[in-house]
């Protein structure tokens, strides 16, 4: 998700073809092209610029309601509602060819990662991963985060993991009856926000981390030199 | 008086043969870049941008062959072959002339326009469905991800700021 304005100028988007399996939107005012997944203009009259990232969270509608019950949710279009993608539509993407090399050893093309880029270090996390071992705490660019399921075992959340200049290990409170995490420096209580909402830190809330949801043959060609979470 | 100038004739303007180039041309600018930008093909770091030139000019080329050769077969009417020949051209070069008027991702994927955002209670979602959600100034705005997923790009207002989501 990405901020439309530049040098002053709004930008509209428009869909307007395909490079190695990630879209290209054009923009009506300039005609540049720019790719979908970086956000880089590839070619026109503004290319090389970059567009600026709106942080975003893919979230269930349950939990999504819960935190933000006074938000707006985009409407259907009535005439095309018909076409919008059924419920299957991640298996059904997930079994379409892949065309973008892959080298052996890493994993399969279409394995849906949440890749984290800081500074010049990148690093995949198997999404299977993140749900499997939530809170998953791991250092990426000399800074220390963890992902995190959320109460719906659904909705992922990356932040920075430094609490009072430290980095610190989370866990689940198990004991508690409201989803909740606690962190090893403190014991504090935090939401799925990142918040915490008791203990000494309460009201803080930790650094959110930008982290892309992509397969793995798109992360890994625009990260030539990622590496993958394993354990 | 020579009844055979080999000069003059390759030096002037034969109709026939300019008609079948310029529909040779403009079918090539319409078919080059559909051609390169396949969904299931690697895109060559060498041929995107040119394939993206063909998108950008290929309105404005096109037209420019429509009106060429539209010329020809009007000054042509009253030679029976060259008309079939220029006709029939114009037709090709029409046909191009649409196609790379028309975004034909666009036609695949519809775009939504002008998009409509409505409280959470209005919709028939399931507790389980996706949505991508951003929050910018206090306003949050969330898209279902299978909506999403077939319109692709959203241009959205979200707290006084112009943004765009994609899937």
């Amino acid at each position: 998700m990405w901020r439309r304005e530049l040098n002053g100028k709004t930008l509209t988007f428009h869909l307007a073809g395909i490079n190695n399996q990630n879209f290209l939107m054009r923009d009506e005012e300039t005609g540049t092209y720019w790719q979908q997944i970086s956000g880089k203009a590839v070619y026109g009259p503004l290319k090389g610029a970059q567009l600026a990232p709106v942080r975003s969270d893919e979230l269930t509608f349950k939990l999504w309601k819960e935190e933000s019950p006074s938000g707006l949710v985009l409407a259907p279009v009535k005439q095309f509602v018909a076409h919008y993608e059924k419920a299957d539509w991640e298996q059904k993407v997930g079994k379409l060819p892949s065309i973008v090399p892959v080298a052996a050893n890493t994993l399969p093309p279409r394995e849906i990662v949440l890749g984290i880029a800081i500074g010049n270090d990148a690093r995949a996390f198997p999404q299977r991963a993140v749900l499997r071992q939530s809170p998953l705490m791991d250092t990426v660019g000399g800074v220390p985060i963890m992902f995190f399921a959320g109460p719906d075992q659904t909705s992922i959340r990356a932040f920075q993991r430094s609490v009072k200049g430290s980095a610190a290990e989370f866990f689940r409170d198990t004991a508690s009856a409201d989803w909740t995490l606690l962190d090893s420096e403190t014991q504090s209580r935090w939401n799925f926000a990142g918040c915490a909402i008791s203990g000494p830190l309460q009201g803080t809330c930790l650094e959110p981390v930008p982290a892309i949801k992509d397969y793995w043959f798109d992360w890994q060609l625009y990260h030539p030199r990622t590496s993958i979470y394993r354990h | 008086m020579t009844p055979f100038n080999p000069v003059a004739t390759s030096s002037s303007f034969r109709p026939r043969r300019v008609s079948l180039l310029l529909a040779a041309f403009a079918i090539a600018i319409t078919i080059f870049p559909l051609w390169i930008i396949q969904p299931f093909k690697m895109q060559s770091s060498r041929l995107l941008p040119l394939a993206l030139a063909a998108f950008r000019f290929g309105p404005w080329i096109t037209l420019a062959c429509l009106i060429v050769i539209a010329c020809i077969a009007a000054k042509s009417f009253r030679l029976r072959r060259q008309r079939i020949i220029a006709s029939a051209c114009l037709l090709v070069i029409a046909a191009c002339t649409l196609i790379t008027h028309t975004n034909v991702f666009e036609k695949m994927f519809h775009p939504a326009g002008d998009p409509a955002f409505v409280p959470a209670a209005s919709l028939a979602l399931a507790d389980n469905d996706a949505l991508l959600s951003a929050t910018l100034n206090g306003e949050t705005h969330a898209y279902p991800v299978l909506e999403i997923a077939y319109h692709h790009v959203i241009n959205d207002r979200l707290g006084g700021e112009s943004i765009v989501a994609t899937y």
